[in-house]
């Protein structure tokens, strides 16, 4: 499902142009990207929990050029997801590609 | 940071920013959430452009076991939510880390790294390297771009290890940030011309912000130096006017003796016995040397200032020269009296503070002996600090000269000990003037130095004479943490001044890191007052140490950061 999925039916369910649908979508995920690019967390209902955590620095091994490198810390988005998404999906089949 | 929002407060943060109301944002953003959640119960994932993907995973059954009740179980297999940030959002959130970069480990740590991390690595890593290696020995033939490949990988290790090897490699723990030199190229070429024309003009001092410091120095100077312009005129006028009130004093012998005396140091041995002979037919009668003793004795506070204000030029040292005299005070008078005592058999071993008003001539020689000694021995050490620069002062000795007995005896015993101290004092000659205030101030510390601030000195003057090279100024800056704005120094204040460890104003290792320190404090100090001169000063940074990353203790900017690795 792609965000033009997305978009369309929001439209048909509030009654909107695709435009206006899209362009607010744009806020709420402008929204949530500046939030968590903050470094804040928060929750939505029925979907999860959006936040950051840091990974640490850590040596990694390269097999192929028998290298050794460092990589640097690194802060990545965390979600997760909430309860009753996460029990609801956990025994849906999916299409493998 | 790391606050937490509720869902409220981002409900009316986006009702505000599309002016519609809270409920229909609520119930917008609700349905936006339910369609997510279809969306992946049909099939599987749901893309926001812009956003993140929402991903169902398989995970395969497996074994697992009860924390609480050891008990072991199979996780059945199932799927999980899986949100995959879009590459904005993802650079976005690494912002902080953004300007590190994976970094390689040299050969002969990774020896070491086995051994020692054996068993981090385990025997995942093991395996992969045995894995590698048939594999290697499979692929090696077939493969022509993997050559390639290793080629430049190999290309790329080799300029990366002695960039750190020439360096101190300190603490490779932390991330030398490196960008693509290519990039790098391209960047400079384009957007960096005129950076470039700077750096090109000043290859010698690659100092793109020379001519931006020098600028700067000038108007702090023109500030401080309008005031001290006058105050050194104030200086010299006092100066004048002392000697016109007290031409009779016996200041003017030790102006004298002083002259002489450097006269001696440059011509070595043949002028002294010159000078000694001139001012043998010239003998006062000892009473009027007493009277002129009063006056000194008055003046003799004076005289220190006068002495102060005449080496107001070279103010630092004459707070030398102030120590030393105190330490040669102590040392010769005792001396100096009893041989005066023994020769003259003097009436009145009265200790010198006390002034009675029928001394005798003996006694003046002894406290005349003891000044000029200290003031000849302080002449001594001035001169042999300003000898490399200054011959100013020597031309003030040109003047009439009224000598003693008192005096000329003093003369002739100070040839004794300046013997040794012209022996001390040529080596220092022979040195560079580094070397001299090292010697001077070696003593007390042998790295740090601690100076007054004078009016007129700046830290660029301060560089100056110390290290023989302005630029150096963010060391002294570096090594103050009390300094705030680096354009502005309080006259007054003291300031600990590293001292070049190496010889010939050569910065050894440590230095350069202290160097490199400097250069992060003022760069730290621009970056938030002063945001277009910053990166300049991370770039001189860069040219002193190598890992910036390492020395710094706050994150540096990232475009900062890779305009200082053009330094490379």
């Amino acid at each position: 499902m792609n965000t033009s999925d997305v978009v369309a039916i929001l439209a048909e369910n509030w009654d909107m142009t695709h435009a206006e649908a899209r362009d607010f979508l744009n806020v709420i995920t402008q929204t949530f990207t500046e939030n968590i690019a903050s470094g804040n967390s928060f929750s939505i209902p029925e979907l999860g929990t959006f936040g950051t955590t840091t990974r640490k620095k850590r040596k990694s091994y390269n097999p192929h050029y028998e290298q050794y490198m460092k990589l640097p810390p690194k802060r990545v988005v965390d979600f997760n997801p909430s309860k009753g998404l996460k029990e609801d999906l956990k025994q849906v089949d999916i299409d493998d590609e | 940071m790391s606050e937490k929002v509720t869902f409220g407060e981002l409900i009316e943060s986006i009702a505000e920013e599309t002016e519609h109301s809270k409920q229909f944002t609520h119930d917008f953003l609700k349905d936006f959430v339910d369609i997510i959640n279809g969306g992946l119960e049909e099939d599987g994932k749901v893309n926001i452009a812009g956003f993140g993907k929402f991903e169902l995973q398989r995970v395969d059954e497996r074994e697992g076991y009860n924390p609480q009740t050891e008990e072991k179980i199979t996780i059945p297999a199932h799927n999980k939510v899986v949100f995959k940030p879009y590459k904005d959002l993802r650079e976005l959130v690494n912002a902080p880390y953004a300007h590190m970069e994976p970094q390689l480990i040299e050969e002969e740590e990774k020896e070491e790294e086995t051994t020692s991390n054996a068993e981090d690595h385990s025997s995942a890593d093991h395996q992969a390297v045995d894995s590698q290696t048939e594999k290697s020995a499979i692929d090696s033939s077939s493969s022509i771009d993997e050559d390639n490949k290793q080629a430049q990988k190999e290309q790329k290790s080799e300029s990366d290890i002695p960039e750190s090897s020439e360096e101190q490699k300190l603490n490779e723990d932390d991330f030398i940030p490196t960008a693509p030199p290519t990039s790098h190229q391209q960047d400079s070429d384009e957007d960096k011309t005129s950076d470039k024309n700077q750096i090109e003009t000043e290859e010698d001092f690659p100092f793109s912000f020379e001519a931006q410091q020098e600028s700067d120095e000038d108007i702090s100077e023109a500030s401080a130096s309008e005031s001290s312009d006058d105050i050194e005129d104030d200086d010299n006028g006092d100066i004048v006017e002392f000697r016109a009130a007290a031409s009779d004093t016996e200041d003017d012998l030790l102006e004298e003796f002083i002259g002489s005396e450097e006269k001696e140091q440059q011509d070595e041995t043949s002028e002294d016995i010159e000078a000694v002979e001139e001012t043998e037919p010239e003998t006062n009668e000892p009473q009027e040397f007493e009277d002129k003793l009063d006056e000194t004795g008055s003046s003799e506070e004076e005289d220190d200032e006068e002495k102060e204000a005449t080496k107001s030029e070279e103010e630092v040292l004459a707070e030398e020269v102030e120590k030393l005299e105190e330490t040669a005070q102590d040392l010769k008078q005792d001396q100096q009296e009893q041989s005066d005592l023994e020769d003259k058999n003097s009436q009145y071993p009265t200790p010198p503070t006390s002034r009675p008003s029928d001394r005798s001539s003996s006694f003046s020689y002894v406290a005349a002996a003891a000044i000029v000694l200290l003031l000849i021995a302080g002449g001594a050490w001035y001169y042999s600090t300003l000898s490399t620069n200054d011959t100013t002062l020597i031309s003030s000795s040109e003047e009439p000269t009224t000598s003693t007995d008192a005096a000329q005896e003093v003369n002739t015993q100070q040839q004794e000990t300046e013997d040794s101290q012209e022996s001390a004092q040529n080596q220092s000659q022979a040195s560079t003037q580094s070397s001299a205030t090292q010697q001077s101030t070696g003593n007390t510390a042998p790295d740090n130095q601690s100076v007054e601030i004078e009016e007129g000195q700046t830290l660029w003057s301060l560089a100056e004479d110390r290290y023989g090279n302005p630029r150096l100024w963010p060391w002294i800056y570096g090594n103050n943490g009390s300094l705030e704005d680096p354009d502005l120094i309080y006259a007054g204040s003291s300031l600990s001044v590293p001292l070049p460890s190496g010889p010939q104003n050569t910065l050894t290792s440590t230095d350069s890191v202290g160097v490199a320190k400097g250069f992060i404090a003022t760069y730290k100090w621009y970056k938030s007052n002063e945001q277009s001169k910053a990166k300049n000063h991370l770039w001189a940074a860069k040219l002193y140490h190598d890992d910036l990353q390492q020395l710094a203790d706050v994150p540096i900017d990232k475009t900062d950061l890779s305009y200082a690795n053009k330094a490379r």
